[in-house]
């Protein structure tokens, strides 16, 4: 069985011999073979010898040939901040003090920033693999990239200057069509479009500002001859039915969608689904038991048809490489790793001790923010951005704190406040936004209420 | 094979004067210009004859020189078949010279034309450095390809070590020349050697637009210095055509000072190019120039 004509026959939605596997590793192969991440992202003897590294451990059917979704961005003027153990974050705005629409002639080509690199990767490991397994050239999506252009501004424009949001996406648009052309020029078979702040808004938001620019971005790969798939990340659920009216061939989410609702909805549009093994609870944290027994539990509640496993996201840069193992070693002899996992009873993070504040007793509103990380998750980077905006606005008036769920102690203090979904808001340990980005007037009104 | 120099500077950095200048020295030699025609103030071609120099313009108004290769290309082309030793170029102020090696790489592959590509002159404003560089991405872009700088204007610089700690930063390797009047050693052109920067990272500029204002009508000379005052100083270039009670002008704005010229043309619709950066002219708060009071 090839594994590249499973991923395409997957995605054609035909009945496959088995679930395909495609492990989302990013920075993490540079963590396999003793690179940093911004070494992983730009140095290209050692991206090679980390993808080498990482195809060879996880035998992917499916593989991302580079994972960072500030590409576009930092070519359209966005300044990076780099970091040791995760993809860079964007730290400046070029359109954030202006409403005018950048001009269409201005779009990134193949000798732009760092795409020189990102194409001869792309064409060298399509040399090596390109027969054998389905590459997947992953893309910024135009909401994300809009965000990124623009900054925390754009929920406050969503409301204000409809028009100016619908301009920017159009723009955003063309940037998405046109790498596209380069990344399948550069013998990509499947382009992820990576859109994490899609979970962070309204369905009705989606259907007045994304469909239409989501649904060009997935019928420009098609009218190419190319398979596409819709990444997001954050509670997407009540956001999954818009995406599959985008025309997309696959969505793919994390654990904060819960699986067996979304391929309800995902089998009635036929789109397939991928998805979710959690990034930190199971695959940073866990033991390699419970990333089988994860694994299993999908494949054993979920029907296989438009189906393909996956971790939730872009893997965390330390996830220990038997967890990533052990996941496909279910996916390719799941019974012979059923029997592995019987008597398999899981840890878990209650033994962790956390000490809840007295939220009655506080001198001043204690603003809590839940993320991933917010240096390497986008929806999280622009939640924590509202949050820190609102820190400059009252001082000393509010404290506030970000727990990061890549930190143990962080997903024993989510259990015990029962934090449903990242990234969230509480506010005087009160859940105020869950996968909701507040504008800045929304979560001043939030705060004012308990001053 | 023609010695091919690249002249970049943001716009006011001083191209044309340093351009007249070095021209001069090239007395006994054949030269030929090429200059974008938005990027310059126009090189007095006059005067340049005189020194027996010929003059070329791109006329196709080609602002964003990084999006036409094409144009560039062709004047290149027909500069080559001229009977002259050396090509200089003035690019445009907003050009992006990081794509000039790929340039020369594509005039060899199209056209079978090699140049002996002699470096990439950078003009440095020793006032308004500073501000560009914060403002506009082309900048930093022609510092980086840079084989050369003179730094100009050096008599109004107010913190000059400071514009050079920031050259340094971005390209160690081209030499740093300081100058008023464009006016340097004859030399440090003629020894000039270019450098492939391999690893120039390209980056856009999304804030960069044009505006095209037009009116019909007759205004007076004082009407328009108004409509002008009230945004000139923020945009980089004003361009255009004007029909006035005094006479019909071809008018020019760099770096806030206006300059009228008189001109035969004739047009009943007077038309101004705006070229400015988003983030500092929200060009929304320019007024209809027939309804000002």
């Amino acid at each position: 069985m090839n594994k590249k004509q499973l991923i395409i026959d997957s995605l054609n939605h035909k009945d496959t011999p088995r679930t395909p596997w495609v492990p989302f590793v990013g920075v993490h192969a540079g963590f396999l073979v003793g690179h940093n991440a911004t070494e992983m992202l730009t140095d290209h003897d050692k991206i090679i010898q980390g993808m080498d590294e990482a195809i060879k451990l996880y035998s992917p059917d499916g593989f991302p040939v580079f994972f960072d979704l500030q590409v576009e961005a930092e070519i359209l003027g966005c300044e990076l901040v780099w970091a040791n153990e995760g993809p860079p974050s964007v730290k400046t705005h070029p359109l954030s003090d202006t409403t005018e629409i950048p001009c269409k002639c201005v779009m990134p080509t193949k000798k732009d920033g760092r795409l020189p690199l990102i194409t001869q990767v792309m064409e060298e490991i399509k040399v090596k693999y390109g027969e054998e397994m389905a590459l997947y050239g992953l893309i910024c999506g135009p909401f994300t990239l809009a965000s990124h252009l623009r900054g925390n501004d754009i929920f406050m424009d969503m409301f204000d200057d409809e028009d100016y949001v619908n301009g920017l996406l159009e723009y955003c648009t063309e940037v998405s069509k046109t790498m596209i052309d380069i990344y399948l020029e550069a013998g990509m078979d499947v382009i992820g479009v990576v859109d994490p702040l899609v979970s962070q808004i309204s369905p009705d938001h989606f259907e007045e500002f994304l469909t239409k620019p989501f649904t060009a971005v997935f019928d420009h790969v098609r009218a190419k001859g190319a398979k596409n798939a819709f990444f997001v990340c954050g509670n997407a659920t009540r956001n999954i039915e818009v995406m599959c009216q985008t025309n997309t061939d696959c969505i793919c989410v994390d654990e904060n969608v819960n699986m067996a609702t979304a391929k309800e909805i995902t089998d009635k549009y036929n789109v397939v689904l991928g998805g979710n093994i959690p990034l930190t609870t199971v695959m940073l944290h866990g033991t390699w038991q419970d990333n089988m027994k994860y694994t299993i539990g999908l494949l054993e509640t979920l029907t296989h048809k438009n189906l393909m496993i996956s971790p939730g996201c872009d893997m965390t840069y330390q996830t220990p490489s038997e967890n990533t193992i052990a996941i496909a070693q279910a996916v390719f002899e799941t019974e012979k790793c059923k029997e592995m996992i019987k008597n398999y009873e899981s840890v878990g993070f209650d033994a962790i001790e956390v000490i809840i504040p007295d939220y009655e007793a506080l001198e001043k509103p204690f603003v809590e923010v839940f993320t991933l990380d917010s240096l390497t998750c986008a929806a999280c980077t622009y939640m924590m951005g509202s949050v820190k905006v609102a820190k400059e606005t009252y001082g000393d008036k509010i404290d506030i704190i970000e727990y990061k769920f890549t930190e143990k102690s962080s997903i024993a203090r989510c259990v015990k406040m029962g934090v449903a979904n990242l990234p969230s808001i509480y506010i005087n340990g009160k859940l105020e936004y869950s996968s909701i980005i507040p504008s800045k007037e929304e979560l001043e009104a939030s705060i004012n209420k308990v001053l | 094979m023609k010695d091919l120099y690249l002249i970049t500077g943001f716009l006011g950095a001083g191209k044309t004067t340093f351009l007249t200048e070095i021209a001069k020295s090239f007395a006994n030699e054949k030269i030929a210009i090429i200059v974008n025609e938005f990027g310059s103030v126009g090189v007095d071609s006059d005067v340049l004859k005189t020194h027996g120099i010929e003059s070329y313009e791109i006329t196709n108004g080609s602002i964003f020189c990084v999006c036409r290769k094409d144009l560039f290309m062709d004047a290149l082309n027909m500069a080559n078949k001229l009977d002259v030793s050396t090509l200089i170029v003035e690019t445009s102020g907003l050009s992006d010279p990081l794509t000039s090696d790929e340039i020369m790489s594509l005039m060899l592959e199209i056209y079978q034309v090699q140049f002996n590509f002699k470096g990439i002159i950078n003009l440095i404003d020793a006032k308004n450095f500073h501000k560009v560089l914060k403002t506009a991405v082309c900048v930093e872009n022609q510092v980086i390809s840079a084989d050369l700088f003179v730094i100009n204007k050096c008599d109004l610089a107010t913190d000059l070590s400071q514009v050079k700690k920031q050259l340094i930063m971005l390209n160690s390797e081209a030499e740093i020349l300081e100058t008023t009047y464009g006016k340097i050693d004859f030399e440090h052109i003629k020894n000039l050697t270019h450098t492939k920067k391999e690893n120039g990272t390209l980056k856009k500029d999304i804030t960069l637009q044009k505006k095209l204002f037009e009116f019909d009508g007759k205004i007076s000379k004082e009407m328009l210095d108004k409509w002008l005052a009230g945004f000139k100083d923020n945009a980089y270039r004003i361009k255009g055509f004007v029909t006035l009670e005094e006479g019909n002008f071809n008018i020019e704005v760099v770096m806030g000072d206006v300059v009228y010229a008189q001109t035969n043309y004739q047009s009943d619709k007077s038309f101004v190019v705006v070229l400015y950066n988003s983030k500092l002219l929200n060009y929304k708060t320019i007024p209809d120039i027939m309804n000002m009071q």
